[in-house]
């Protein structure tokens, strides 16, 4: 054998508001590892597209699944869509 | 107790609201209101041609009605109400609506700032300035977080 393991990956459909879909233009598949975290989808998000980094960057910047801000230990399932919310500003 | 807590994509008349504020008023003693205006300048002096505010399908109105709910629990009072505008809003026009109606002034008073400064930090909203150099994402500054930490 001696031949690199294989990685199972899936595409992951991102959704940005506000600054984040700016900067990436609107909705955007993501290959990830399957098992990965948010926190990793966003570590890819920003290696794919580094201009995306000033907001993914930011702490303050929560990811959210079904409607549910989720932490970045968050593992995504397959097929689950995961959005990014950028500091929020109302008034 | 009563609450309303909702965003309009349309248009935000202060003047309705503040009569369908009226409405829980009987028996109390104060009521105060609050509007918030789209300004014509920036921070820095800039022109400002509007502003738009971007919001979540499902998020946004369930934090507008997390912050209301938060301040009828914490004071006084026996209704609470926060209108937000969401979409395209031209300089002078209302992005915000806050009533609240009580016994006395000091809670009435003390919601309707409440409810502003958490406003101001925590509603799922993103405010973005169309300039004529470019649009800008507008963000809460340093005395917007501050004004929400006197809550703590």
């Amino acid at each position: 054998m001696g031949g690199l393991a294989q990685v199972d990956t899936h595409r992951v459909r991102v959704c940005g508001y506000g600054k984040l879909k700016s900067l990436i233009g609107g909705d955007i598949d993501v290959e990830v590892p399957v098992g990965s975290s948010v926190g990793e989808l966003r570590d890819a998000l920003i290696a794919l597209r580094p201009e995306s980094a000033s907001v993914l960057g930011d702490a303050r910047s929560r990811g959210c699944i079904g409607d549910c801000l989720v932490s970045d230990s968050r593992v995504i399932g397959v097929g689950e869509p995961v959005e990014f919310l950028p500091p929020v500003s109302g008034g | 107790m009563s609450i309303v807590a909702r965003l309009e994509q349309e248009r935000l008349d202060p003047t309705a609201e503040s009569a369908k504020l009226a409405e829980h008023g009987d028996g109390a003693g104060a009521m105060v209101t609050f509007t918030g205006l789209a300004r014509p300048l920036s921070s820095d002096g800039e022109q400002v041609d509007r502003l738009v505010l971007e919001h979540h399908p499902v998020l946004t109105e369930k934090s507008l009605q997390d912050i209301a709910s938060a301040a009828a629990e914490r004071f006084d009072v026996s209704h609470v109400h926060v209108v937000h505008r969401t979409g395209q809003i031209a300089p002078g026009e209302p992005i915000v609506f806050v009533g609240s109606v009580s016994a006395h002034r000091r809670a009435a008073f003390e919601a309707a700032e409440y409810l502003m400064d958490r406003l101001k930090t925590e509603a799922v909203l993103w405010k973005r300035e169309d300039r004529g150099q470019g649009p800008a994402w507008i963000e809460p500054t340093r005395e917007d977080y501050a004004d929400l930490r006197r809550w703590e």
